[in-house]
């Protein structure tokens, strides 16, 4: 594995970077911004940081349209947490909504999105073809999802 | 970021909608409303300039694909003109490279877009 300092010094897991925002959708291309940043310090070609952009914006989107609703709206919040880990970047988008079963959101199918417009499911597919690994956590208190992409691979 | 779009008409049912800016989740909805006014005004062809669109999400391939939608509802069709690398790599994981057309100039969408096949649309 190609070896690559963390910015956050020896402690990097520990440290990392943490961002908390307002589960709405004008604050995404600030997640994107800052990610751009980290990945930058961690020296990634242009494409990997876009797949990487990409990938945790899908789960933040994610996180802003499904995972509240109603009275939460308002003080509803998404945070991510990224750091450089064994794996290489990981990356971990948290909401405290009302959760979901992965297992029960339909394969996104290109039929399906062009004979009815539907597109559910795309966000999750395109962050399983952008990242090595990808693994939601969700309950009732909320959802993780936790997305790592090895600093080896190319796009 | 904000997301510009500039018209031309190219035809008696055919327009230009050239983007500039990043199709996200916040953005794209203006794209939405572009397509559906030219749709609604009788421009039934939807050519798509996509050469100063360096980002693309699921909300805006979902609009593009709409669009599509809307368009061949009404006899018509849409195609994408010069996207960027990182837009074709969201059709490229997506596995709808076959189902948005592509093209690389304006003369070869706009021919394209009147003899295109209708691939998975009714």
């Amino acid at each position: 594995m190609k070896t690559v300092s963390s910015p956050w010094g020896e402690s990097g897991c520990s440290e990392g970077m943490r961002l908390e925002f307002p589960a709405r959708p004008e604050y995404v291309s600030v997640v994107r911004l800052a990610l751009s940043g980290v990945c930058n310090l961690l020296q990634m070609p242009y494409d990997v940081l876009e797949d990487v952009k990409l990938a945790v914006a899908e789960a933040c989107t994610n996180a802003i349209r499904h995972a509240y609703s109603g009275k939460d709206l308002a003080k509803a919040r998404v945070s991510i947490r990224c750091y450089v880990g064994t794996e290489g970047l990981e990356v971990l988008v948290e909401d405290q909504g009302r959760g979901f079963d992965p297992d029960r959101v339909p394969k996104f199918n290109v039929e399906r999105l062009t004979l009815k417009g539907e597109h559910l499911g795309v966000g999750l597919e395109m962050m399983r073809a952008l990242m090595d690994r990808v693994e939601i956590h969700s309950g009732a208190s909320g959802t993780v999802v936790h997305l790592v992409r090895s600093l080896d691979r190319q796009v | 970021m904000e997301l510009k779009i500039e018209t031309k008409q190219l035809g008696e049912q055919m327009i230009l909608l050239e983007l500039t800016g990043e199709m996200d989740v916040f953005s794209s909805p203006v794209v939405k409303e572009g397509m559906t006014q030219a749709v609604e005004e009788g421009n039934h062809y939807l050519v798509i300039g996509m050469g100063e669109v360096r980002y693309m999400d699921s909300t805006g391939l979902g609009v593009l694909m709409g669009g599509l939608k809307r368009a061949r509802e009404h006899g018509g069709n849409l195609c994408l003109l010069a996207p960027h690398h990182r837009v074709r790599r969201v059709l490229e994981i997506t596995n709808l490279e076959n189902v948005l057309q592509v093209y690389e100039t304006l003369k070869e969408a706009q021919e394209g877009i009147l003899v295109a096949e209708r691939q998975g649309l009714t």
